[in-house]
C-alpha cells in the first residue's frame, strides 16, 4: 500500500514536475513558438522571391532571351582596365599620331589640333570675325556689275568661291538681312561677262586644292578694314596677312604698299609676280575673271558700286558695302564707313596721291582709294 | 520558343477563352480589392491538406487548389484531365502534361494587366514598370551578331579619350562629364532622343550627343576627334566664339542650353517658362533656388523661386585666397551611418539660433567671413542670410516702404545631378586672377542642411535629426571633378570621372588613365558634380 | 500519463499548424505579406542577391541545356543557395518586422 502510495506520489511529482516543465516549456514555446513562426514566415518569404527568379529565368530560356548574355571570356579581357605607368587605360602609350577632321564649314582637311583656330576664321568668329567678314563682302561686291538685284549674285559669287554649304549661307543671311537665299546654280548665269570667267576661277579654286588663303575670299571693304588697321603684309609661308600693327618691324612699309595695291585690285598679275609677293594669282579670283588685271575697269566697277550703294538703302548690318563716305552718305553709314572719311582725310602718302592722279577717275573713286594705303 | 504556349494551352483557350485565367488572375494572384483580398486569405488554402504555402495552384478548370510540392494538383490534373493550374503566388502557368511551366502571350497580356491594377490598388510606388525585353525581331538581331561587349567592373567601355582641337580642353573635360553622367548616359544609350526635325539631324546637337554615346561605348580605343560637336555648339551658341581658351563651366551651361532647346525640338516652341520643360537636360540639371527677403520692419519674407543649372560658390574675401593649400583630413567615402558626423547639423543649428535672436546686425555667425575650407564651408557662405545694407533697400509689399532687408538663398527642389562651381577666376576691371586655395569636398555629400525647408530667414529651426527618412533623399555621391591646372593666361583643364561606382579614372584630353579616389579628393577642384544617391518615381 | 502527453503534444501540432493558416491569414488580410514582399525584394536586388543567384541560375540552364530545363530543376538547386545568400542585415529587418506583426497579432 505504501510503495503504491510512494509510486502514485512519485508519478504525481512527476507528473507535476512534468507539468511544470510543460508549463515552463509552453512558456519559452510561445515564445520560441513566435520565433520559429517568424523563421517559417521568412523562410516562406525568402523562397517565394526564389522562386519567383527561377521562373524569370525559366521563361527567359524558353523564350530565347537568354541569348543576350552570351559572352566569350576572350572577347571580354580584350576590354580590360591597363593600369601601368606610362599606358592608357587601354594599354596604349600616349598619342603621337597626328590626326585629322574636315571641316563641317568649308569641307576642308586639316590637323585636328589645329581646328578650333579654323573653325573660329571659318565660321567668322572671334578677334577678326568683322574684318574677315568684310572682306568677304567686299569680294563679293567687286563681282557685282549693273544690275538692280545684286543680293543674288553677293550670296552666289561668294558661295562659288566657296561652294553652296548651308552654313555659309546662313551666316551670310544673318549678317545681310536684304539678301536673300537663293541657289547658286539659278543665279550664275545672271552675271554674263562673269560666267566663264567664274568657270575658270573655280576649276583653279578646285585644282588648288581647296587652299585658297583666307584673304583671297575676302571682300574689298574687308579688306580696306583690314588694311587699316594692321600691316596686313602676305607671308609667303602661311599666306595669311600679317596683324602686327601697321608699323610692324617685320614688313617694310614697301611690301606694305605692295600688298594694298595687290589686294585692292589696282595690280596686275605680272605686276605682282614681278613684286615676288610669292601669292599664287590663280587664286585672285575676283580680279581674274573680270578684267584680267586691268585696275581702270575695276575702278570703274567701284564707281558703279557706289552709286548702286547710293541708291538702294544701307543696311544697319555689318556687311554693308560701302566703299567710302561720299556727301551726305557718311552720315548714313556706320561707324566704319566714318573711321575711313577721318582717315582719308588726315593721312595721306605718295602712293596715295600717285594712285589718286592715275586713275583720273571721279573723286567718289579716288577718294574711295585714298584710303587703301595707310602708313 | 516564342510565347505561344503549348497546345494543351492552344486547345483549353479554344474551348473555355481566357476568361478563367483573368478571374484567377484578379481574385487570387494579383488582388487589387479589398474583397478580393479576403476571399484569397480566407480560400487560399490547398482543397487536400490545408496548407497555404506548399506552392499552391489553382487548377485553371475548375475550383480547385492544390500544393505543387506535395503533389495535389498534379493528382488532381492527372484524376479530371484538367491539365493547367496556375500558381497562385507567381501567375504562372504550368501545363501537367508537358511537366513544365508554359508561357501565353494572352495570358501575359493578362498577367500584366491585374498586376497593374494590383499596384495601383497597393499605392506602390513602382506601377507599370516592366523591364526591357528583346522582341522576336531583336533576338534574331542578336543571333545574327554573336558579338558581345559586357560593360563590366574590369572593363574600358565607357571611356574614350578626346583630341584637343587647339585649347578646346575645356570642352573635352564637360565632355567626359556628361558621358559619365549616368542618368544622361541610360538617356542615350537608350535612344530615347527622337529627334523632331527630320532636314536638321545634322544640326541637332542632342543627335551629336547621342553619336558621342555612341563613340564612348563603341568599344574603339583610339581617340574621338569632336569636332562635329565643336562645329555644333559654336553654330548654336555663338557668343561662345574665340579660339582663346574658354572656361569650363561656361561651356557647360551654353552646351546644356543647347541641348535644352534642341530637346524641345526646332518647332520654334521657345518655352521660355522653364518650369513647363521636361527634357532630360531638366529632368536631371534643373533645381530651384529659394530667395527669401525678409523686411526687417514687419518680418515678412518675400520667396521667389528661381531654377538653375549649377551653383556657383564664392570662395571668400580675395585677400587671403593665395594663401598655400591648407593641409584638410581626406573624407575617405563611406556610406553615411548617422548624422551624429554630419558636422553641418552643429553649424546649421548655431545659425539659426542667432537669427532667432533677432539680430538686425550682420546675420552670419562669426567664422564665415573667413576663408571657406570646405564645399560645406563654401555652401554655408552661400545660404546664409545676407544683410543687404541700408543702400539697397527693398520695397516691401506690406509696409508699403523701402525697408531695409535680408536676403537668404536656399534650396527649393535639387537637382538630380548638381554641379557646384567653385569661383576660382576673378575678373574685376583691374585685374583678372586666380583663386588656387584648397578646398575639400567630400565624396558623400547630404544637402539637407542647405534645403529650404531646413533654413529658415527668420530662424525657424528643423532639427537635422527629426526627418529621416525625407534626409535620405538629399544625399549625394560625386562623380566628376573638373580642375584647372595653371594660371589664368596658360592653363590647362583635365577632369576625374567615375565608373563602375567605385572606379576613378583621370582625362587629360587624349589619355586616360587610372585614379585613385585620394588623387580625386585631392585635387583643386573647379566644377563638381554630384549625383542623388537614391532616386525615387515620381 | 505519457500517452495524455504525447496526445498534448500531437494536439499542439495542431494547434501550430492552425496557428499557422490562421497567422498567414491575417498576413493576407492586412496586406502585410505584400508590404513584406515589397520590402524584401527591394532589399534584395539592392544588396545584389538577385544578380548572384541569376548567375547560379545561368550555370543550371547551361549543365541541364536550354531545351530541357524546367522550372522544378532550378528550384531544386536554387533554393537552398537563395536562403543561403541573403545578407544578415536583410534577413535580421525581415525577422524583426515579422515578429512585430506576430507581437501584433496576439495582443488583439
Amino acid at each position: 500500500m505504501f510503495a503504491t502510495i510512494v509510486i502514485h506520489e512519485c508519478q504525481v511529482m512527476m507528473d507535476t514536475q512534468l507539468l511544470l516543465m510543460a508549463g515552463v516549456g509552453q512558456f519559452e514555446r510561445d515564445d520560441t513558438g513566435e520565433n520559429e513562426l517568424a523563421e517559417e514566415i521568412w523562410t516562406d518569404l525568402i523562397d517565394e522571391m526564389t522562386l519567383g527568379l527561377c521562373f524569370d529565368i525559366h521563361r527567359s530560356v524558353k523564350l530565347g532571351l537568354m541569348i543576350m548574355d552570351d559572352i566569350t571570356e576572350e572577347a571580354q579581357q580584350e576590354y580590360d582596365i591597363v593600369d601601368e605607368p606610362g599606358l592608357d587605360v587601354f594599354g596604349q602609350p600616349p598619342l603621337k599620331k597626328h590626326l585629322e577632321c574636315l571641316c563641317p564649314s568649308c569641307n576642308r582637311n586639316l590637323a585636328a589640333n589645329r581646328f578650333a583656330p579654323h573653325l573660329e576664321k571659318c565660321m567668322g568668329m572671334g578677334r577678326n570675325s568683322s574684318r574677315l567678314a568684310s572682306k568677304r563682302i567686299a569680294i563679293a561686291n567687286t563681282t557685282k556689275i549693273d544690275s538692280d538685284d545684286d543680293d543674288d549674285r553677293d550670296l552666289d559669287w561668294t558661295m562659288a568661291l566657296k561652294g553652296p554649304k548651308r552654313s555659309r549661307k546662313e551666316k551670310l543671311s544673318t549678317n545681310s538681312p536684304r539678301r536673300s537665299k537663293s541657289k547658286l546654280k539659278n543665279d550664275v548665269g545672271d552675271i554674263p561677262s562673269v560666267s566663264s570667267n567664274m568657270e575658270n576661277s573655280m576649276a583653279t579654286f578646285k585644282a588648288l586644292g581647296n587652299s585658297v588663303p583666307v584673304f583671297e575670299t575676302l571682300s574689298l571693304e574687308e579688306r580696306k578694314n583690314i588694311l587699316m588697321t594692321t600691316c596686313g603684309v602676305i607671308s609667303e609661308h602661311t599666306k595669311k596677312m600679317c596683324t602686327k600693327s601697321l608699323r610692324c618691324p617685320q614688313h617694310t612699309d614697301e611690301m606694305r604698299q605692295g600688298v594694298r595695291r595687290y589686294l585692292l585690285g589696282l595690280e596686275t598679275e605680272e605686276r605682282l609676280r614681278h613684286k615676288g609677293d610669292g601669292v599664287l594669282e590663280t587664286e585672285e579670283i575676283d580680279i581674274d575673271t573680270y578684267e584680267d588685271g586691268d585696275s581702270q575697269a575695276l575702278r570703274e566697277r567701284l564707281n558703279r558700286i557706289q552709286q548702286w550703294d547710293a541708291i538702294s538703302n544701307p543696311s544697319p548690318a555689318e556687311s554693308t558695302s560701302t566703299t567710302n563716305s561720299n556727301e551726305g552718305q557718311g552720315n548714313k553709314k556706320r561707324k566704319k564707313g566714318g573711321k575711313l572719311t577721318h582717315r582719308k582725310r588726315t593721312k595721306g602718302r605718295p602712293h596715295s596721291a600717285q594712285s589718286q592722279t592715275s586713275t583720273g577717275s571721279t573723286a567718289a573713286a579716288a577718294a574711295a582709294l585714298q584710303y587703301e594705303v595707310i602708313d | 520558343m516564342s510565347l505561344s504556349g503549348c497546345p494543351h494551352v492552344a486547345a483549353f483557350k479554344k474551348s473555355k477563352g481566357t476568361k478563367p485565367f483573368r478571374i484567377i488572375q484578379a481574385f487570387f494572384v494579383s488582388c487589387s480589392s479589398v474583397e478580393n483580398v479576403k476571399r484569397k486569405a480566407r480560400a487560399g488554402s490547398c482543397h487536400v491538406c490545408q496548407q497555404c504555402n506548399q506552392r499552391l495552384h489553382a487548377c485553371l478548370t475548375c475550383v480547385f487548389f492544390g500544393c505543387y510540392t506535395m503533389g495535389h494538383i498534379q493528382d488532381h490534373a492527372r484524376s479530371t484531365k484538367h491539365n493547367l493550374a496556375v500558381d497562385m503566388t507567381h501567375g504562372t502557368v504550368f501545363c501537367v502534361p508537358c511537366g513544365d511551366y508554359v508561357y501565353d502571350s494572352e495570358f501575359e497580356q493578362i498577367s500584366q494587366e491585374e498586376r497593374l491594377n494590383c499596384s495601383k490598388f497597393h499605392g506602390s510606388s513602382v506601377q507599370g514598370f516592366s523591364a526591357w525585353e528583346a522582341t522576336g525581331y531583336e533576338i534574331e538581331l542578336l543571333r545574327r551578331n554573336p558579338t558581345r561587349k559586357k560593360v563590366s567592373g574590369s572593363s574600358t567601355i565607357g571611356l574614350r579619350g578626346l583630341i584637343n582641337l587647339g585649347n578646346t580642353c575645356f570642352m573635352n573635360c564637360i565632355v567626359q562629364a556628361l558621358t559619365h553622367t549616368p542618368l544622361l548616359r541610360d538617356f542615350f544609350l537608350s535612344d530615347k532622343h527622337h529627334c523632331e526635325n527630320e532636314r536638321s539631324r545634322d544640326n541637332c546637337l542632342v543627335c551629336e550627343m547621342t553619336r558621342v554615346f555612341q563613340e564612348f561605348y563603341s568599344g574603339i580605343r583610339s581617340v574621338h576627334i569632336p569636332y562635329r560637336l565643336l562645329h555644333l555648339v559654336w553654330t548654336h551658341a555663338r557668343h561662345l566664339a574665340g579660339y582663346e581658351q574658354q572656361d569650363a563651366h561656361e561651356f557647360f551651361i551654353a552646351a546644356l542650353d543647347v541641348l535644352h532647346r534642341h530637346c524641345k525640338g526646332h518647332n520654334g516652341a521657345s518655352g521660355n517658362n522653364p518650369n513647363h520643360c521636361n527634357c532630360i537636360i531638366d529632368q536631371i540639371f534643373t533645381g530651384g533656388l529659394q530667395s527669401d527677403v525678409t523686411c526687417q520692419a514687419c518680418k515678412g519674407i518675400s520667396t521667389t523661386v528661381d531654377p538653375f543649372w549649377d551653383i556657383s560658390l564664392d570662395l571668400g574675401p580675395s585677400s587671403s585666397s593665395n594663401s598655400a593649400p591648407l593641409p584638410v583630413p581626406i573624407i575617405v567615402p563611406t556610406p553615411l551611418p548617422d548624422f551624429s558626423l554630419d558636422s553641418n547639423s552643429s553649424g546649421s543649428s548655431t545659425s539659426s539660433s542667432s537669427l532667432h535672436n533677432g539680430d538686425s546686425g550682420l546675420m552670419s555667425p562669426p567664422g564665415f567671413d573667413d576663408v571657406p575650407h570646405s564645399l560645406d564651408d563654401c555652401l554655408r557662405r552661400f545660404t546664409r542670410p545676407e544683410y543687404l545694407g541700408s543702400s539697397a533697400k527693398i520695397k516691401c509689399s506690406v509696409c508699403q516702404n523701402y525697408q531695409e532687408s535680408t536676403k537668404q538663398l536656399t534650396m527649393k527642389t535639387l537637382p538630380l545631378v548638381a554641379c557646384f562651381h567653385l569661383k576660382r577666376f576673378e575678373h574685376s576691371s583691374r585685374f583678372r586672377k586666380k583663386i588656387s586655395t584648397f578646398i575639400s569636398f567630400p565624396h558623400e555629400l547630404d544637402m539637407t542642411p542647405y534645403m529650404s525647408t531646413h533654413r529658415r530667414a527668420n530662424g525657424l529651426s528643423h532639427h537635422p535629426r527629426s526627418n529621416r527618412t525625407t534626409t535620405s533623399d538629399n544625399q549625394y555621391s560625386l562623380f566628376a571633378v573638373v580642375n584647372h591646372h595653371g594660371s589664368l593666361e596658360a592653363g590647362h583643364y583635365t577632369c576625374y570621372v567615375r565608373q563602375h561606382q567605385d572606379q576613378w579614372f583621370k582625362c587629360d584630353d587624349a589619355l586616360i588613365t587610372k585614379a585613385s579616389v585620394h588623387d580625386v579628393l585631392q585635387s583643386e577642384g573647379y566644377l563638381l558634380f554630384y549625383h542623388k544617391r537614391i532616386l525615387e518615381y515620381e | 500519463m505519457q500517452t495524455t502527453i504525447m496526445a498534448d503534444y500531437g494536439d499542439r501540432k495542431i494547434k501550430d499548424a492552425q496557428m499557422r493558416a490562421s497567422i498567414n491569414q491575417k498576413l493576407v488580410e492586412t496586406g502585410e505579406k505584400e508590404r513584406l514582399k515589397e520590402l524584401l525584394r527591394n532589399k534584395l536586388i539592392e544588396s545584389g542577391w538577385r544578380d548572384e543567384l541569376k548567375a547560379h541560375c545561368k550555370e543550371v540552364v547551361r549543365r541541364k541545356g536550354l531545351e530541357h530545363v524546367t522550372v522544378d530543376d532550378l528550384v531544386a538547386e536554387i533554393t537552398p543557395k537563395g536562403r543561403e545568400l541573403v545578407p544578415d542585415e536583410v534577413k535580421r529587418e525581415l525577422l524583426h518586422r515579422i515578429r512585430a506583426f506576430l507581437a501584433q497579432q496576439s495582443n488583439i
